[in-house]
């Protein structure tokens, strides 16, 4: 029987799944256990069995044992001593043998719910989901009350990817079980687990409030709604739920069933908001770390996540001292010591980089980080790039466009993924006006090429003027740094080639590098002069476009391994009004870009509060959400 | 600390992100792309382990491995399909391959990420490459053939791909460059490409592509993951932009294999033994220095000089003092190539590691 599934967010309350005769030591089979009709009753052999029951009710185990043997000798066709004989292997923990005393007595009689049921949860730990289910609905059929063959059912279900055929049982064993019972609350959890899980919303939040009105101080409840949530990818409501548990645990409040401390939970809540680009608030949430009572692990790694997050924030003076730290709490993890070079060196101390790469290289000289480190410190020695700081303010005035495989429009601009799961594109910009620190950008003209969303992708290439100055090329690649501070980034193929952008008429836009690429573009625009398909997009030079026709699209750069034809697919325009401010102050709506197949919560934000414009609908993400629209945000 | 570690490797898998990122992911550094992409199970050589210092073969059981992904368990008649812009293309299985007038070639395999223990030596038997070529009928406009591995997986993608490699036509038409079926004598075994394998001698082991299932003639050069994405050599230029080659040739390289790096020896007389290889070209000279490079002395070369297969070299060296020493070595070959002495701080890749061989070991 294959695994299908990992019970992911079901996972805790599978405990409860376990044959309660093998740990609780009490003997829940007595009333189900008793001789069916289809079993001829034998005084002697009952007085056995009785006898057995209550020395295992008294824990007298090997002797309930001899005496099932006992009754077993004078019936050997005994589907109850069998049956007891298997109660009694699961307390001594012999699985393999209450099995098959299990399958015995199931073949002599199989009206006995309660075997049926304890294998179904012998299958269940042996995960194998279907002979579960056929056991737990075998009990089920033969009038299990307590519910228990329905929520195991339910679970089997779940287990093998069947969560919607599950939901019924979950309702039934809710319904077949007292409220203020131990097992109504983990029920209950289960079943808005499920809802949730097959997106039935408005079941799932009525019995999530129902959950929050039974334990409104429980802390462990918050923590698994927040994990439930973050597998759920319902990320706002995992953030408030794990605030709030850990805000529960401040005050005081415990839980048996939690087994975090306040920092882990404000720890991984960090890291959450870190995932979510949510960069402040994950220090702001790590203000709140117990940084006495931590382990030293755990507080490198709380460390790590605010000196990233301030990395990423653009505040590197401020990363690059959470980072020293993090080195010093665990230096046996060399990630450490490179991220915090790397932010040495954003940060403008190259000396102090370069002892911190040092230090890893002597300890770590094969990992793979260390030629890329040494080579970008190496390379920053340089006078020509000592001199521009990767701090400098800098500004784009301007327009571009890209031409790509796409769609109209595009996926990946609104958070997707490419139409056809690859995007071979070449964007060409050209800057009126702009500045990087002190080095002029005004009539730099550029144009990348590229095919790295793709399978893999291929190289990708980097075209400028012939005229271009060294500095112009050192200014472009610090901007394109600030677009993502986090890692180093690098023109590694850089093309100085004849590039213009031509302009044969008002919106026509031609582009023809010999025997590299040819690019022809026309802006769609209506008898007003606005754009007919205008949309907040996700760019790193602005964050709105405008789809324009593709009338021109070829690549044929043999010496890159550069070669297609996209004529007639996607093309899009932007005019470009960039500042170093819109990064630092993280306005951008690729700043955020998450995969998600939809703009986020973040992005949503920003379109409002800047006013972008939006369409009537956006594709389909082949790796995401349906059909949505954000139209009216 | 389970759940934090989990959590540390949620933050890396982020931090490497980027990949749906509207013109974002063009300039994007990934890691991936300067270092073999690897399944996890294969994400370090296996090193040689050179239980015999002087010996000129290395023994299947000791030889090392290095994959991209799982090995694939292939059946003795697993056929190898010769295909691409040929007249007649066709399959042939080892059993057939046999039957061909055979070729030996003594080959020394270095890995193109080694340090110190990816590099081998074999006696392998098989059939020219350019033999099955002929036989197919080239296409005039032939420029490359593509190798192709029955070893396969996912990447940076939901699509599987095979481990493949090309090499130009002259190098697949050279007669050393073979279809091997026996490895020092004896069937290859499975991890090191049972039933044929690739042998591309003098040039790094990732060409000499193992469980050999394809062979394919380009009319171009291969675009595939593992001809663009890695095994690319690049270093960075002093403003911006980098030189990039693909890595090929098997660079000039010596170690010391005896002693270890760490050990002890009795003061007196003790033989430094090693190896050093010069890919297709010979060894000229192998250096020995005991006094941190101050002076360098020649070392005895034992065996017949020749392409492709390493050389094995002594040194009797008379350690009179106690302490620790240091000991490198460096090898020139007869284009006068020379080792360098460290390594190149502007390559940010992690191939063609030949810098000197630096052991150190205590006299007492």
């Amino acid at each position: 029987m294959p695994i299908t599934r990992p019970l992911g967010a079901f996972a805790f309350v599978v405990l409860l799944l376990v044959p309660q005769s093998s740990h609780t030591g009490q003997v829940p089979f007595a009333a189900a256990a008793q001789t069916s009709s289809s079993q001829h009753s034998d005084p002697a052999v009952d007085a056995a069995l009785h006898d057995a029951e209550q020395d295992l009710r008294a824990g007298r185990v090997y002797a309930a044992l001899a005496k099932c043997q006992d009754a077993l000798k004078l019936n050997p066709a005994s589907a109850r001593a069998y049956y007891l004989t298997a109660v009694i292997k699961l307390q001594q923990g012999e699985q393999d043998e209450a099995k098959k005393n299990l399958l015995q007595s199931i073949k002599l009689d199989p009206s006995l719910a309660a075997a049926h049921l304890d294998l179904a949860k012998l299958y269940f730990q042996s995960k194998q989901w279907r002979d579960a289910e056929t056991e737990f609905h075998a009990a089920q059929k033969l009038g299990d009350a307590t519910g228990n063959a329905e929520y195991g059912l339910g679970l089997a279900l779940v287990a093998d990817s069947r969560t919607a055929e599950a939901i019924p049982h979950f309702t039934a064993a809710v319904q077949l079980i007292p409220k203020d019972s131990e097992g109504f609350f983990s029920r209950l959890f289960t079943l808005m687990a499920a809802e949730f899980e097959v997106k039935q919303v408005t079941s799932a939040r009525r019995h999530l409030a129902e959950l929050e009105k039974l334990a409104p101080r429980n802390p462990a409840l918050y923590y698994q709604l927040g994990s439930l949530f973050k597998q759920q990818h319902l990320l706002d409501d995992a953030d408030a739920m794990l605030d709030r548990s850990a805000g529960l645990l401040a005050d005081g409040e415990s839980s048996p069933m939690l087994p975090h401390s306040l920092s882990d939970i404000r720890l991984e809540i960090a890291h959450l908001r870190f995932d979510r680009h949510d960069y402040l608030g994950a220090v702001q949430s790590l203000d709140k770390f117990d940084w006495a009572a931590a382990e030293p692990q755990a507080k490198a790694f709380a460390r790590e996540v605010e000196g990233e997050s301030l990395l990423a924030a653009g505040k590197a003076q401020q990363a690059q001292e959470r980072l020293r730290q993090a080195v010093a709490l665990d230096p046996s993890n060399p990630e450490l010591f490179f991220r915090c070079a790397w932010a040495l060196l954003m940060a403008g101390d190259l000396a102090e980089a370069a002892k911190m790469a040092s230090s890893a290289s002597n300890r770590w000289p094969q990992d793979p980080e260390v030629p890329l480190l040494f080579a970008v410190l190496e390379r920053e020695r340089m006078p020509k790039r000592a001199h521009l700081p990767y701090t400098a303010d800098w500004h784009l005035k301007g327009e571009g466009l890209v031409c790509c495989p796409c769609n109209v429009p595009c996926p990946c601009r609104s958070n997707g993924h490419p139409t056809h799961r690859h995007c071979e594109n070449t964007g060409v910009f050209r800057i009126a006006q702009g500045h990087y620190g002190g080095v002029p950008l005004d009539g730099f003209t550029f144009a990348s090429v590229d095919a790295a969303m793709g399978e893999g992708g291929l190289p990708s290439a980097l075209y400028v003027n012939a005229s271009a100055s060294d500095e112009q090329l050192i200014a472009l690649e610090r901007i394109f740094q600030s677009f993502d501070p986090m890692r180093p980034f690098l023109f590694l193929d850089v093309k100085r080639v004849p590039l213009a952008l031509a302009r044969p008429d008002a919106n026509t836009f031609e582009v023809h590098v010999s025997g590299m690429f040819e690019i022809k573009i026309r802006r769609d625009l209506d008898d007003t002069g606005k754009p007919q398909l205008e949309t907040a997009a996700l760019d790193n030079f602005s964050n709105r476009i405008e789809y324009a026709r593709n009338l021109l699209y070829k690549v044929w750069d043999a010496e890159g391994a550069l070669r297609w034809d996209y004529s007639g697919r996607q093309a899009n325009f932007r005019t470009i009004d960039l500042d170093a401010r819109d990064y630092r102050e993280r306005t951008m709506l690729a700043q955020f870009t998450d995969g998600a197949g939809f703009f986020n919560a973040k992005q949503l934000d920003l379109i409002k509060s800047q006013k972008l414009p939006t369409l009537a609908s956006y594709p389909k993400d082949n790796g995401g959400p349906t059909h949505r629209s954000c139209a009216g945000q | 600390m389970n759940s934090k570690r989990r959590a540390h490797e949620h933050l890396r898998s982020f931090t490497r992100r980027g990949v749906f990122a509207p013109f974002v992911a063009p300039f994007l550094w990934s890691r991936s792309r300067f270092v073999p992409p690897v399944a996890p199970q294969n994400a370090a050589i296996i090193p040689t382990r050179f239980s015999t210092p002087q010996a000129l073969l290395t023994p299947a059981d000791e030889y090392f491995v290095r994959n991209h992904f799982d090995v694939p368990k292939l059946p003795a008649s697993s056929a190898l399909r010769v295909s691409g812009l040929v007249h007649s293309p066709f399959a042939i299985s080892p059993a057939d391959l046999g039957h061909l007038p055979a070729h030996s070639v003594t080959v020394t395999t270095e890995c193109a990420g080694n340090a110190v223990g990816g590099v081998s030596t074999a006696d392998w038997e098989g059939v020219p490459l350019a033999v099955l070529l002929k036989r197919a009928g080239l296409d005039s406009k032939v420029k490359f053939i593509r190798l192709v591995g029955a070893d396969r997986g996912n990447l940076e993608s939901e699509i599987s791909i095979p481990f493949a490699r090309s090499i130009p036509l002259e190098k697949a038409l050279h007669p050393d460059t073979i279809v091997a079926f026996r490895m020092n004598g004896a069937a290859i075994s499975t991890e090191h490409g049972y039933p044929m394998r690739a042998i591309v001698p003098g040039w790094y082991g990732m060409d000499s592509v193992k469980w050999l299932v394809g062979i394919e003639a380009l009319d171009h050069a291969d675009t595939g993951y593992f001809m663009t994405h890695v095994y690319i050599a690049t270093r960075l230029q002093t403003v911006v932009g980098s030189d990039q080659w693909p890595v090929r040739q098997m660079r000039v390289k010596s170690l010391v294999i005896d002693p270890r790096d760490g050990a002890s020896v009795a003061p007196g007389l003790v033989t430094i033994r090693g190896v050093a290889w010069a890919g297709e070209n010979r060894i000229a000279q192998v250096e020995l220095t005991t006094d941190g490079g101050k002076s360098w002395t020649p070392v005895i070369l034992s065996n017949d000089i020749r392409p492709y297969t390493w050389v094995l070299w002594s040194y009797p060296w008379e350690a009179r003092a106690r302490g620790v020493f240091t000991l490198s070595v460096r090898a020139t070959d007869d284009r006068g190539n020379v080792q360098p002495p460290a390594r190149d701080n502007l390559r940010i890749d992690n191939y063609e590691l030949n810098w000197y061989h630096t052991i150190h070991c205590e006299v007492r």
